[in-house]
């Protein structure tokens, strides 16, 4: 984005910038909203979800506290995301937990484990049936996920978010020059 | 316009003037700006803690209000004293496991975790149940079988709806009877043999007292039986093997292990494959 585009140009492609982000918001705010809410919603939280996943060191009492923790977790980021609200950081809060999904499924894959990624609810052991298109479409997807945060990440100023100022348009970038000033005197004159 | 300020003011503007108006315009501006900012993070955080909030808090009434509602049989708490079928122990690597068959102790370790209301653990048991309890019976492994009743929270409002509640704990108690009445194997497979098609139906007493009977158990083992399934004397046993599948954090069921370690799904449904493992193995 060089500063020497002309003014227009500039406006319009920042403008464009921010109704992608607005949308890449609402979906990742959807899907992890959807993803927390089932399984905070689900007796025990994630818990046996996450065990399923056999992470070294892992046990009961850990994977409880993790049940509820991380879709409390995904519950946050989805609210923060809603209403544009720590963008940046909430943005780079998903990639990074999407990124550890895509880990921890390649991982099971690897080692020859075939469990329902619990990903929106559910979890545990399934039918080694279809495996490989199951674990690949899950990455992809989360990739995809990972994508479209790691935008946000880039441009987090984002259309009808809390973050931004309330009409950044009308404030456009520069200060204020002799002509408004006189504008400001006309108003205080009267 | 201008007139009438000079006018006003009498002296002319000059551009220090200008510029010094100009400053603190913009500084009165940022001000503002700056106040906005902050109140928009402080609105808006508020906000999204008690919305947040609002959500974690439903959750968790509606899981309490789920385990109270799901308490009809009203469980036992965790107690490793609690009375335990015949051949049953409360510690070490077999705690609240079902010993089957008489291998010597040189045989190599095969614990397998099952829940009663699994529909793949009646997969396993429709596909390799048989050939696990010949490697137990053969003298070929030191077959336990580990119960667990993990489902009982999940299923817990379809169970009730059937007026089956806490049916794996229920069908973990009644096993406890049969084994008493020597009918561990037995009972075992008559509950997998009769597990209801659609996940969720449970087992009613009725129904966990018929297996006793098709189990093989009559006369006055059977009176003992019948008394022992309705008095609940087992779920102690079956809360505290729960107990001890939470904290080995075995990933769902069903789940084996050779001398401790995980045994591959595909190997512990194939006979031929489990067969190899086992005589692989070594103590």
């Amino acid at each position: 984005m060089s500063v020497d585009a002309p003014a227009p140009a500039r406006a319009r492609r920042v403008a464009g910038n921010r109704v992608v982000g607005l949308v890449l918001r609402l979906v990742l705010a959807g899907v992890l909203g959807f993803a927390g809410l089932v399984k905070l919603f689900a007796p025990g939280g994630a818990s046996d979800a996450i065990i399923a996943y056999r992470i070294p060191g892992m046990n009961g009492q850990i994977a409880d506290i993790l049940g509820w923790l991380m879709p409390a977790g995904e519950v946050l980021l989805a609210v923060l995301l809603l209403v544009g609200f720590f963008t940046r950081w909430a943005a780079l809060a998903t990639a990074l937990l999407m990124a550890c999904f895509i880990v921890g499924i390649a991982s099971v894959w690897a080692r020859g484990y075939s469990i329902d990624c619990g990903c929106f609810g559910g979890g545990g052991e399934v039918s080694a049936e279809g495996k490989t298109w199951r674990y690949t479409s899950e990455i992809l997807r989360d990739l995809l996920f990972t994508g479209m945060a790691v935008w946000l990440v880039a441009w987090p100023n984002t259309l009808f978010s809390l973050d931004s100022k309330p009409n950044p348009d009308l404030y456009p970038e520069g200060d204020l020059d002799d002509e408004s000033l006189d504008d400001l005197d006309a108003t205080e004159a009267f | 316009m201008s007139t009438n300020s000079q006018g006003k003011s009498k002296k002319p503007v000059s551009a220090k003037d200008r510029r010094d108006k100009a400053a603190a315009a913009r500084a009165a501006q940022e001000a503002a700006e700056k106040r906005r900012d902050r109140m928009i993070k402080i609105v808006g955080g508020l906000g999204v803690l008690v919305v947040v909030g609002a959500i974690i808090g439903g959750a968790v009434w509606q899981s309490r209000s789920n385990s109270s509602a799901s308490g009809s049989t009203v469980l036992p708490s965790p107690n490793p004293d609690a009375p335990l079928p015949k051949g049953v122990v409360n510690s070490g690597e077999n705690a609240y496991a079902v010993p089957v068959g008489d291998a010597p102790a040189t045989a190599p370790l095969l614990q397998v975790w099952e829940d009663y209301q699994c529909p793949s653990c009646k997969s396993l048991e429709d596909a390799n149940g048989q050939g696990i309890e010949e490697l137990a019976t053969g003298g070929k492994a030191r077959l336990f079988w580990r119960p667990t009743a993990f489902l009982d929270p999940k299923l817990a409002a379809d169970n009730l709806k059937n007026k089956a509640p806490d049916s794996s704990h229920r069908a973990i108690a009644a096993w406890g009877c049969a084994i008493d009445a020597g009918k561990a194997r037995e009972y075992h497979d008559i509950v997998y043999k009769n597990q209801p098609a659609i996940e969720g139906t449970g087992y009613t007493s009725a129904t966990l007292l018929d297996f006793g009977k098709q189990s093989g158990i009559t006369g006055d083992a059977y009176t003992t039986y019948e008394t022992c399934v309705n008095d609940g004397t087992y779920l102690g046993w079956a809360v505290n093997s729960l107990k001890a599948f939470n904290d080995a954090a075995v990933p769902g069921t069903p789940a084996g292990y050779l001398n401790g370690t995980e045994i591959q799904s595909d190997v512990l449904s194939d006979k031929a494959k489990l067969d190899e493992l086992v005589a692989g193995a070594t103590t």
